[in-house]
């Protein structure tokens, strides 16, 4: 504990958290030089489900909505990269516009009418649409049916065709740093504040004259288009597209990264994303506990519930200054 | 070796008429597992995942006691002691899943109830699959499954009667359980105020882990018919099932229990009049079945968010 | 300004997290010894590392633990034999999970692992991604049992198929269903992507064969209930039926059909080969068909094979073990053929090959798919298979 309070000390000193910041970024960025494509293809995975986490994350962390099926949205990004790609030949910088176009349009038709509903059918009605969009993607042509879309062509950047495994750790990182970015300013925004409000007391939040139905409605749209983009990346990286990517069990996992770390706090769901994606690789070469990791990663959910309903690393955000990261409980009671 | 017996070609009411059936069968095992979810959510407002992975347990359950009995009480009443076996053992799992992850978690946010759901209903599963190595195993009941009546190209078979039977009268017990019995008032009156409850001498927890236990059966008997009539049993059978009934119960007007049996036949007859009715038109019918339940469950909640037979409900976080 | 804080000190904290995943990925990497290249041939006193990319976790485990296992029987014989050119192999299994994600993380592990040469491939939906990457690497892969069109279209030529496509299945049907005289076809698969693969290519191969497509249905794993489909497969008036889907939920199909008062004829294709089926479908399975690559009981050797399978590991061995056995002696005879374990001589050699495995003649076209089908046709009759045989 009193290691925790020098850190947290060392942590507010703004010169020492500049200082190891710049170390980091520098680290990170040099890192590539020195790790193999293994390595940095593992990285590159934490990467990417930190980024579907964090999307997630202004969704169920901020705003208190549950969404099972936040596969879908990423599905909606990747395909609409996808299908311009290979059908109608754009180029991967112009699909993203579209795709993020496509995303909110997603998420304004599915949000639109029900978000105003109690919680858990929103839950269900999530799961539900994810459901549409994976069957209408298995059962239709131009999404390339059951199979998917293969042979998706890699994007090129100033020149630089993106083929490598270093390419696309780049990529990512800036992804992360941007959606870090924009997550810390959402929180730290009249929105953010409005949002968790809405989370903490939705009736108290109502009567205060926060539009509570827009507010949803707006985490909810940027939740899906931070997923679209990811999707489009994702696609052009893996270069192929399945239905089977874009499961209930995917929804699961990602709805699991946020929830280990902490729902809301932007570290914790960094950590979670991290620990959820690079879990398996250490187990990789002792199948017995690799087998079970989602038996595992359910016990682990249970237990974390359990004794730390917010999280591992919970959103300190409403609670009393000094207050235990827990407190926030109190406050969300039936 | 078998004869070809000619293409029949059904009449329209002849059509109609036997997906109607087919529906009344698929919908009573969505009735069945659907009264669980509902009694639960009307009692504590949970959307309790696990409860399909429950009727997973269900039908492993009596799969393994009809194996063990099968030879000393062969035939029906070694089938309905295993259910029965089967109601007990899911009963308990039931019971000791409310008891372990969900009673601590009673004055939690709705949300990390939900997850808490979520992660029982992983652990099942997956121990499930690890147990059964992912693969079926199959249920040999030595009743000739195919028998049955046939009127014109109709055909309706003795085993599909007994399942309508069954689900039938275990919702007519529990209709007058819920009803005429003290606990069935007690529940009652914990879904409309849990602490006014209390204060008036209810013991509020023995009352949930009874809903849990008797939910549980419900579902256990889902499984154990499913084991029956469709002779597989696989670790994945509860996830389909779970979210339909679901469905179901939110189609009907979750917390109601005649809503959940209406939901549940309904759902059933939709689905398989769907299938029908998109096949004629040349489409993949059951391809596009399960984008037809979920479009109607999102209309349904928009339009009407308390179900057929709910009751206005201001949500109480 | 509390807020500022807290956003620095969460980047921060990213950061570290980082870091530290770094040094785990480090960590599991230790064992790799040496970094060097892929490509250069050792001494001769080394062994040679066989990559086996299939899924031991999830919900294909069965499947990929049991070629895994075909794999390691084929690997100990070789090596008991003294193994190839001189030198052992031995083999390094890198699990997919059936995953995309998971897949490409295991091809850069094999990879990272400096492995000679690939086998496995279960998942298409997992093999694609990962092909790509054993690609850019140089390495050569016999894929076993995923046998996706999408696979060879892919043009990658390191890459070869050793299950037979679903164009091999689709020619057998035709066969079969000419000699029953079929007028019309209804196809139910399992929208996963290797059942919906061989449902598509009978959608479009069947007309022109002057085979009418009645109906295509769905049927979803882990939802038992068929009856509507029955119904409508009745109604759409279809005097034969082709299951595209597996085992598992086959014999459920078949019952429920007959059960419907279905009474044209059933055929399965080779997702459902399985002993298994007959006595799970019981009295319903009598007179049913199935398109299938070589069972174990027809083939030259196939009792020794049974054999040595269930006294290794005490159980039988699945749909796919022969195809993962032959996959490892078609790697020896090339590499004995090219006298080296160069990628692009191994390559030229599993090319113009000529292999009678347990799975049939192992030959590639220039697409580099099997040459010829190893498809048979068997029917169920008195609780056995028996092959069938068109003239």
């Amino acid at each position: 504990m009193q290691y925790f309070t020098k850190i947290r000390q060392l942590l507010d000193n703004k010169f020492a958290t500049r200082a190891i910041l710049a170390a980091l970024c520098v680290i990170m960025a040099l890192l590539p030089l020195f790790l193999n494509n293994y390595v940095l293809n593992v990285l590159w995975n934490a990467f990417f489900y930190m980024l579907l986490a964090m999307g997630l994350n202004i969704i169920v962390g901020y705003c208190g909505l549950c969404d099972l099926g936040y596969a879908a949205k990423f599905a909606i990004g990747a395909y609409t990269t996808g299908i311009l790609i290979k059908t109608y030949h754009w180029n991967f910088w112009l699909t993203l516009p579209a795709s993020l176009a496509v995303s909110i349009i997603a998420a304004l038709l599915i949000g639109g009418p029900t978000l105003k509903l109690r919680s858990d059918y929103l839950a269900i009605v999530t799961l539900g649409f994810a459901e549409i969009v994976r069957i209408t993607a298995r059962n239709s042509n131009i999404t390339g049916s059951a199979t998917g879309i293969s042979a998706i062509p890699r994007p090129s950047f100033f020149g630089i065709r993106l083929v490598k495994p270093n390419h696309w750790y780049y990529v990512f990182l800036v992804l992360v740093i941007i959606f870090i970015i924009i997550s810390g300013r959402i929180r730290n925004s009249r929105v953010g504040r409005a949002l968790a409000f809405i989370r903490e007391d939705e009736d108290a939040a109502q009567a205060m004259g926060v539009n509570t139905t827009s507010y949803k409605l707006l985490a909810y749209t940027i939740g899906a288009a931070m997923g679209g983009i990811t999707g489009s990346f994702y696609a052009v990286k893996m270069t192929s597209i399945s239905p089977s990517s874009f499961d209930f069990t995917q929804s699961v996992n990602i709805l699991l990264a946020v929830i280990l770390g902490g729902m809301g706090k932007i570290p914790g769901v960094i950590v979670g994303a991290a620990f959820f994606a690079i879990f398996p690789e250490l187990f990789r070469d002792i199948p017995v506990i690799g087998d079970m990791r989602m038996l595992f990663f359910g016990i682990l959910l249970i237990a974390v519930m359990l004794n730390r309903p917010q999280g591992l690393w919970p959103d300190k955000l409403g609670s009393e200054p000094g207050g235990l990261p827990g407190d926030i409980n109190t406050v969300g009671r039936r | 070796m078998l004869a070809l017996g000619g293409v029949c070609v059904f009449s329209f009411s002849e059509v109609v008429l036997q997906q109607l059936i087919n529906g009344l069968i698929l919908g009573s095992f969505y009735a069945l597992v659907a009264l669980g979810y509902s009694m639960v959510y009307g009692i504590i407002k949970l959307l309790n995942f696990a409860h399909g992975d429950i009727y997973m347990i269900g039908a492993f359950a009596c799969l393994s006691v009809f194996g063990v009995i099968s030879k000393e009480i062969p035939g029906l009443a070694g089938i309905g002691l295993s259910i029965a076996a089967a109601m007990v053992l899911a009963g308990i799992i039931g019971y000791l899943v409310q008891r372990v992850a969900y009673r601590p978690m009673l004055e939690a946010p709705r949300l990390s109830l939900l997850i808490t759901a979520i992660g029982v209903s992983l652990v099942i599963y997956n121990t499930v699959m690890l147990m059964t190595n992912g693969q079926p195993l199959f249920f040999f009941s030595g009743i000739d499954n195919s028998a049955g009546f046939s009127f014109g190209n109709i055909r309706i078979t003795y085993v599909q009667i007994f399942m309508l039977a069954l689900s039938a009268t275990t919702m007519l017990a529990l209709s007058f359980f819920i009803s005429r019995t003290m606990m069935g008032k007690a529940m009652r009156a914990i879904a409309l105020d849990q602490d006014a409850c209390r204060l008036m001498g209810i013991n509020v927890n023995k009352i949930i882990g009874s809903t849990f236990i008797i939910g549980s059966m419900l579902a256990a008997i889902a499984g154990g018919m499913a084991c029956v009539y469709y002779g597989n049993v696989q670790y994945n059978m509860g996830y389909t099932i779970g979210i339909k009934a679901f469905t179901s119960a939110v189609i009907g007007g979750i917390g109601s229990m005649p809503g959940a049996m209406l939901g549940g036949l309904l759902l059933g007859l939709l689905e398989a009049i769907g299938t029908q009715v998109m096949t004629s038109m040349g489409m993949s019918g059951s391809a596009w079945k399960d984008v037809f339940a979920f479009g109607i469950l999102i209309v349904m909640l928009i339009l009407r968010p308390n179900g057929l037979m709910g009751k206005t409900d201001v949500e109480r976080m | 300004m509390r807020g500022k804080k807290t956003a620095r000190r969460l980047s921060l904290l990213i950061a570290l997290a980082m870091v530290l995943s770094v040094f785990t990925g480090c960590g599991g990497n230790s064992n790799s010894g040496g970094g060097g290249n892929t490509g250069s041939g050792g001494g001769a006193e080394e062994t040679i590392t066989i990559g086996v990319l299939t899924p031991t976790s999830g919900t294909e485990a069965f499947y990929g633990k049991d070629m895994l296992q075909s794999y390691e029987l084929a690997v100990d014989e070789i090596n008991a034999a003294g193994g190839v050119l001189g030198r052992k192999l031995s083999l390094y299994p890198a699990d997919d999970g059936c995953d995309a994600n998971m897949a490409s993380l295991a091809a850069e592990k094999i990879i990272s692992m400096d492995c000679d040469f690939v086998v496995g491939g279960y998942c298409s939906g997992a093999t694609i991604p990962a092909l790509q990457l054993f690609y850019d690497a140089d390495l050569l892969m016999l894929i076993s049992a995923a046998n996706s069109t999408q696979i060879t279209a892919l043009g990658l030529e390191q890459s070869f198929m050793l299950n037979s496509p679903g164009t091999h299945a689709l020619l057998t049907l035709i066969d079969l269903c000419k000699s029953l005289d079929v007028k019309k076809a209804a196809l139910i698969h399992q929208g996963d992507a290797y059942t919906k693969d061989l449902s598509d290519l009978c959608e479009a191969g069947l007309p022109e064969a002057g085979i009418e497509i009645a109906t295509v249905q769905v049927m979803d794993k882990g939802a038992p209930d068929v009856s509507a489909i029955v119904t409508a497969i009745r109604n759409s008036g279809a005097d034969f039926v082709y299951w595209c889907g597996y085992h598992a939920d086959g014999s459920n199909v078949i019952k429920q059909l007959r059960q419907g008062g279905y009474t044209g004829y059933i055929a399965v294709g080779d997702g459902s080969a399985s002993p298994e089926l007959i006595t799970a479908c019981g009295e319903a399975g009598e007179g049913v068909y199935v398109t299938s690559p070589p069972f174990v009981e027809f083939a030259v050797g196939g009792e020794k094979f049974v054999a040595d399978y269930n006294a290794k590991f005490n159980m039988n061995p699945g749909n796919y073990a022969t195809l993962a056995y032959d996959s490892i002696y078609v790697l020896k005879a090339a590499i004995e053929q090219a006298d080296s374990i160069e990628t692009e001589a191994v390559r030229d050699a599993v090319q113009n090959i000529s292999y009678q495995g347990l799975s049939g003649l192992i030959k590639f076209t220039q697409d580099r798919e099997l040459e010829v089908s190893n498809f048979i046709i068997l029917q169920i009759a008195d609780g056995t298979f028996d092959l069938v045989i068109i003239d």
